[in-house]
């Protein structure tokens, strides 16, 4: 049960681009896995290819030991939910409308009620009831990417697939996010595995973390065996320390350019209601 | 020392440069051909001889042989291949400025309601009693297609100043207005007897037919006013498709400029449609063909489908006069006839998806 | 069943809406009734209409046999077209836009007026018949609606590619409309003043030429078209998140566009056969219904319809009482053109981005 193998996975486009090649991952039972790697690695079409909304060019996809390909849409859609990056309407609807469409795959012609039931449920997750008659397009950037997130829990899947859930997000919500996947994983027994650019909330939160490099994997593991100074700056190119918090890698970035740079006297950005008063 | 950087950019721009000149070229190989079907059998070079002759000013005796094929040439074929290369100019470039302007790829010249309009005046005016056999009369529907196609056009653009419209909604109105006013061409239409309305019908039908040098000159004119307006604003029009906010924020003053440039094209295209007629095609698929070609950056794009269009539509002259000779099939239904099925033949070749991002 | 003040102020929210379409659609029977009293011959007053109709409720014939024939065989008819019609083309229009994810949609989009007119223009110029059969109105409509299932084949074979984009289908749709439009015109060329006369007034669309015997075959059409696309309408309107969001919920996006394609195809080519291309009326009346209704397909389909039958029903009362017999598509243009501006200029921010 919970268990999803990509079997020496490879994609190309149909111009002949070499996506990624070799990949050969297992993921078994229920967890949070975050993917992370620098943009345009592939982190998106690795996804896609975990459930079939692209076909690889090489490889298998197997869930539960069933391959992919031999699903129907409905039924994978009932095992695997996807919340995309950004989302765009044509034609905005409601909040509920937007959210019962992930309601598809399990839905008959008379179950509105029950329908609503997990729509309401799941609004309460991402704390977004508030918002409920209101047009899609009337939200601003944090709110979309609630409402997809609840869009996609609508699905009741077993595994979810997130593309960068905490972009756009402040960090009460990051926070809150991350802590519901992370409850998600542990108490409703769902495989999470989401793309992150944000490495530490990676770190402290994921159980594994798949770092992938240039069309193929660089590592996976543990996020302490994972995030070291070497594995970053070997794949991002970027210099940094790697400390332990809380028993996970916290990284810092440095920069050996500006160093205790010293901020001019003169660059002042004051309020100036407080100096009538104060002075 | 030239970066690498600089050098790439140089050829792909050259490689740009190259297809224009090959248009070009086109043009004049097709031009050529047209020229030399003629019934007197004067061969391709022979023909550009006697067009360069007439130009330098050589005179012939009258009534030779020589005279004769001066005379065809200069004022029979000529002109109508100056018109149809004007024509296809203005239809292409127009049809790229107004999809660059609504944001939407599915917008032509026509869009804004221009044709119907413009065939609301030419009817009514075939209705009241102007025909197209004497030169006064004609010029009569000649003016009265042109204040009719400027009618929708003026209406939206005054719409756009006082209530803020976005280019969907335009795109809207404009179709709205082509309904309206085609609702009331087929009033006059029902209103008169059949031998009229066939007439009037048959207005529409884009042909080039009848071009002489008088015709071609107010076209000429507005054509290249029109090109030497859109060839200058190509910047500004790339802008415009990044949005508005990021239009202004480069610094375009979006209102005004796309205020001028509609009433730029509306004039241009509402003249074209009131001495041709109704030829589609050109106006709409003509710019994506070449953006395919060229890319969509309108520096190359509006200079290319500027001589695309005339290429295109001089061949399609050239076939609507040769394929039931001694008789003529219209340009404007062999555009349609022609190009529809090659246009449909390049969009479904191509592998990747097309027409996502504009 | 217990509800929560989500749910019930969900079902509030739309049951508003519902009531609204309905109250639209009992006005719209109720004009469409009216609609048969509109008469402009001498001698025939509102209750001898009230008589024929009253006579044939109970299965007999009125005794001044003109009279008859125009309410009862025309003018009855005739209504129920205008609501069959204006409804088809309405939902046509609705699910064209939702699926093209473009307000400029509408069900001639793919190219479908344009082969019913070329079907026409073979009967009436050429006199060219697929099936002949004994009345002239027949053959046109029959050629009309096989001509028209050729674009709608076209499209279909486009759409099933992976790489389409609604861009690409109605660009498709686009050229292939000109090829046909540009073969009825060459027919034009070459044809009497009086045949071409006859075909302008068939495309300019028409509920005039309904009776008993053809209304069935629309009304049954138009019916189940409109009840399988409304099936459909729940996976259409999670099409418009974008094919990849459909697919990972379930949808199957290509038998979905194919089959909405070919019931919009199929139901429109039905109706411009016998009315001939009523335009304006596919591309307006969803965005009017979208301005009350928001654009949820499940409400947004009804209401369409609705609205649909109620401009049609309109249009032909004006058509019929306060001009001299002008086709009912000159009507839907000219009145409608204004009335729609006017609501775009009102709503537009309220509807589109």
């Amino acid at each position: 049960m919970h268990e999803v193998t990509l079997d020496d996975l490879e994609f190309s486009y149909s111009d002949g681009n070499l996506v990624f090649k070799n990949v050969n991952i297992s993921i078994k039972n229920p967890q949070l896995v975050s993917i992370i790697g620098p943009n345009g690695v592939g982190k998106s079409t690795l996804i896609h290819c975990m459930n079939r909304i692209l076909s690889p060019t090489h490889g298998t996809v197997l869930v539960d030991q069933k391959d992919v390909s031999e699903y129907k849409i409905k039924e994978l859609a009932k095992k695997i939910g996807y919340v995309p990056y950004a989302a765009k309407d044509t034609f905005p609807m409601t909040v509920v409308d937007t959210i019962l469409m992930g309601r598809n795959p399990h839905k008959k012609w008379n179950s509105l009620h029950e329908d609503l039931v997990i729509v309401e449920e799941v609004m309460d997750m991402m704390d977004i009831r508030p918002l409920a008659m209101k047009p899609f397009n009337e939200l601003s950037a944090g709110q979309h990417q609630r409402v997809m997130l609840a869009r996609g829990l609508a699905q009741e899947p077993e595994i979810i697939l997130l593309d960068e859930p905490t972009a756009n997000l402040d960090i009460r919500h990051q926070m809150d996010v991350i802590r519901l996947l992370k409850k998600l994983s542990v108490e409703k027994n769902i495989v999470v595995v989401m793309i992150s650019h944000d490495l530490n909330l990676a770190a402290k939160y994921s159980d594994n973390i798949i770092m992938m490099s240039k069309g193929s994997i660089y590592s996976i593991g543990r996020p302490i065996d994972v995030i070291t100074a070497e594995s970053i700056k070997a794949v991002y190119d970027v210099d940094s320390d790697v400390i332990m918090r809380e028993g996970r890698p916290f990284m810092i970035i440095k920069d050996n350019e500006f160093i205790d740079v010293e901020i001019p006297e003169s660059c002042i950005v004051e309020r100036t209601d407080l100096r009538e008063h104060g002075e | 020392m030239v970066s690498d950087l600089e050098m790439e950019y140089r050829a792909y721009t050259f490689r740009k440069l190259i297809i224009i000149f090959v248009f070009l070229i086109g043009i004049f190989i097709a031009a050529g051909i047209s020229l030399s079907i003629n019934g007197m059998d004067i061969g391709f070079w022979d023909c550009y001889n006697y067009v360069w002759n007439h130009i330098i000013g050589t005179e012939y005796e009258l009534r030779t042989p020589e005279w004769r094929a001066d005379y065809m040439l200069w004022n029979i074929r000529l002109p109508r291949i100056i018109m149809a290369i004007i024509v296809g100019i203005g239809l292409a470039s127009c049809g790229v400025a107004m999809q660059s302007l609504m944001s939407n790829p599915l917008a032509d010249p026509y869009t804004v309601g221009i044709s119907d309009g413009a065939c609301f005046g030419a009817v009514s005016a075939i209705v009241m009693g102007f025909t197209l056999t004497t030169a006064l009369s004609s010029m009569g529907v000649v003016i009265s297609a042109f204040i009719g196609g400027l009618i929708p056009a003026i209406i939206i653009i005054i719409l756009s100043r006082i209530v803020n419209l976005t280019p969907a909604t335009a795109i809207l109105v404009g179709i709205a207005l082509s309904y309206i006013f085609s609702g009331m061409e087929t009033v006059v239409m029902t209103s008169t007897d059949a031998d009229t309305l066939k007439a009037a019908y048959l207005w529409q039908i884009g042909t080039l037919n009848g071009a002489t040098w008088e015709k071609c000159l107010i076209p000429a004119i507005i054509t290249a006013v029109c090109s030497a307006f859109l060839l200058f604003s190509s910047k500004n029009l790339n802008l415009l498709v990044l949005g508005d906010e990021s239009a202004k924020s480069l610094g375009l003053n979006v209102d005004q400029f796309r205020f001028l440039c509609m009433i730029v094209v509306s004039v241009t295209v509402a003249a074209l449609v009131s001495y041709v007629g109704i030829i589609g095609f050109v106006g709409l698929i003509i710019p994506h063909v070449i953006r395919m070609i060229v890319g969509a950056n309108t520096k190359f794009l509006i200079p290319a489908s500027m001589l695309g269009g005339a290429l295109f539509l001089l061949v399609a002259d050239l076939i609507s006069r040769t394929v039931v000779y001694p008789d003529e099939l219209r340009v404007g239904l062999v555009a349609s006839i022609i190009g529809s099925p090659i246009f449909l033949y390049i969009i479904l070749k191509k592998k990747q998806r097309y027409g996502e991002v504009f | 069943m217990e509800m929560s003040e989500l749910e019930s102020k969900y079902r509030q929210w739309y049951s508003k809406k519902k009531t609204i379409t309905i109250a639209l659609f009992i006005v719209s029977l109720g004009l469409s009734f009216g609609s048969i009293f509109i008469v402009k011959f001498t001698g025939l007053t509102p209750n001898i209409v009230w008589d024929i109709i009253v006579t044939h409720l109970n299965g007999g014939t009125y005794d001044v046999f003109y009279y008859d024939l125009i309410i009862w065989e025309y003018y009855t008819p005739r209504a129920i077209m205008c609501i069959i019609a204006g409804a088809g083309l309405a939902v046509g229009g609705a699910m064209m836009q939702t699926l093209m994810r473009n307000p400029l949609a509408d069900p001639y989009t793919t190219g479908v007026a344009s082969g019913a007119s070329f079907g026409a223009a073979l009967s009436i110029y050429l006199g060219i018949a697929i099936i002949p059969t004994g009345s002239n109105q027949m053959d046109i409509t029959i050629n009309a609606f096989f001509l028209s299932l050729i674009p709608t084949a076209a499209i279909v074979a486009i759409s099933k590619r992976k790489t389409i984009t609604p861009t690409t289908m109605i660009l498709a749709g686009i050229a292939i409309m000109y090829v046909f439009r540009a073969s009825t015109s060459i027919m034009t060329l070459t044809a009497s003043p009086e045949s071409v006369e006859s075909l302008y007034m068939w495309n300019v669309g028409t509920v005039s030429s309904a009776r008993w015997d053809n209304i069935w075959i629309v009304t049954i059409t138009v019916l189940t078209s409109c009840i399988g696309l409304y099936a459909l309408c729940s996976k259409v309107t999670i099409m418009t998140s974008g094919d990849r969001s459909a697919r990972s919920m379930g949808v199957n996006t290509t038998v979905v566009r194919v089959a909405c394609l070919l019931l919009i195809a199929f139901q429109t080519a039905m109706i411009v056969s016998f009315t001939g291309t009523i335009g304006f009326m596919g591309l307006v009346a969803p965005h009017v219904a979208r301005i009350f209704v928001g654009s949820n397909l499940k409400y947004l389909v009804p209401a369409s319809a609705v609205c649909g039958a109620f401009i049609l029903i309109c249009c032909d009362m004006v058509a019929k009482g306060l001009t001299s017999g002008l086709p009912v598509g000159v009507i839907t243009s000219v009145i409608g053109g204004p009335i729609f501006i006017i609501l775009l200029i009102k709503g537009a921010k309220k509807v589109w981005y």
